[in-house]
């Protein structure tokens, strides 16, 4: 979820991007700090601080996992469309960089939610 | 053991955010420098590859791309899907302001860091997931 919602961030303006960055992540922490609360008040003390690492761990991991899988991800569509055949010059190669940046950013951030899981058990 | 390793592999996983917050800085004080850069190489008669035109439209997000880019080929070292005026481009961006296109260096190995760091903490966990199958 928090690399999907990264990821679309991908999609915006760089004029504004600094902005709408610190907006998209302040939402997707808030997120996090509700589950958080969740678990310390409704009668589960004794997991809030264990709830609370683990929570913060996935959503700094899944977040730079989501930005850096689409960032490579943008690469790898590239190459794939090059192989393919389909053309990469123009607006071709920029869409096939969009499309592997996206979908490569979603599963970087789903694949680390999976991995902190193995950790955080 | 297993708690020293999982304290070592989700220092691996949550070091690179903070390395992160710490680029998404850098970028911000030298945003105008970034953008000085990125206009004046546009303006030139050379050609942005499809990938790093990507790149540069995405601002903060294409930033570690277009460090990897500029920072890379102002060394003439290599890059994948490499513009055909490597060397022309090369002499291009040393010709250019120092001041404009130091900072990438340092935020170009930031980058690297992290990755290397997260690839370490993949690693440590593709492992342990086959251990535990085994």
């Amino acid at each position: 979820m928090v690399g999907f919602s990264v990821q679309a961030a991908h999609c915006l303006s760089r004029q504004r991007d600094a902005t709408l960055l610190l907006q998209l992540l302040m939402q997707l922490l808030m997120q996090v700090v509700i589950v958080v609360v969740n678990a310390c008040t409704r009668g589960r003390e004794s997991e809030c601080g264990k709830t609370a690492f683990k929570e913060y761990s996935k959503f700094a991991s899944g977040t730079f996992a989501g930005m850096t899988g689409g960032t490579l991800g943008a690469s790898a569509g590239i190459g794939i469309c090059f192989a393919v055949g389909i053309a990469t010059a123009g607006a071709g190669g920029v869409a096939c960089a969009a499309v592997g940046s996206l979908v490569a950013g979603s599963a970087a951030s789903s694949a680390s939610d999976y991995l902190m899981d193995l950790w955080l058990k | 053991m297993n708690t020293t390793l999982s304290y070592v592999a989700l220092g691996c996983a949550i070091i690179p955010f903070f390395i992160t917050t710490l680029q998404f800085i850098i970028y911000l004080i030298n945003k105008r420098k970034y953008n000085t850069l990125l206009s004046q190489y546009l303006d030139s008669a050379f050609e942005l590859p499809p990938l790093y035109r990507f790149y540069g439209s995405m601002g903060f997000f294409g930033s570690f791309g277009m460090s990897y880019f500029f920072s890379r080929l102002k060394k003439g070292q290599k890059i994948i899907f490499q513009p055909k005026e490597q060397a022309a481009i090369s002499t291009f961006l040393n010709a250019i302001d120092v001041n404009v296109t130091k900072w990438l260096d340092t935020y170009y190995y930031l980058s690297i860091f992290s990755l290397l760091l997260y690839a370490v903490f993949v690693v440590m966990s593709l492992i342990k997931m086959v251990t535990v199958q085994l």
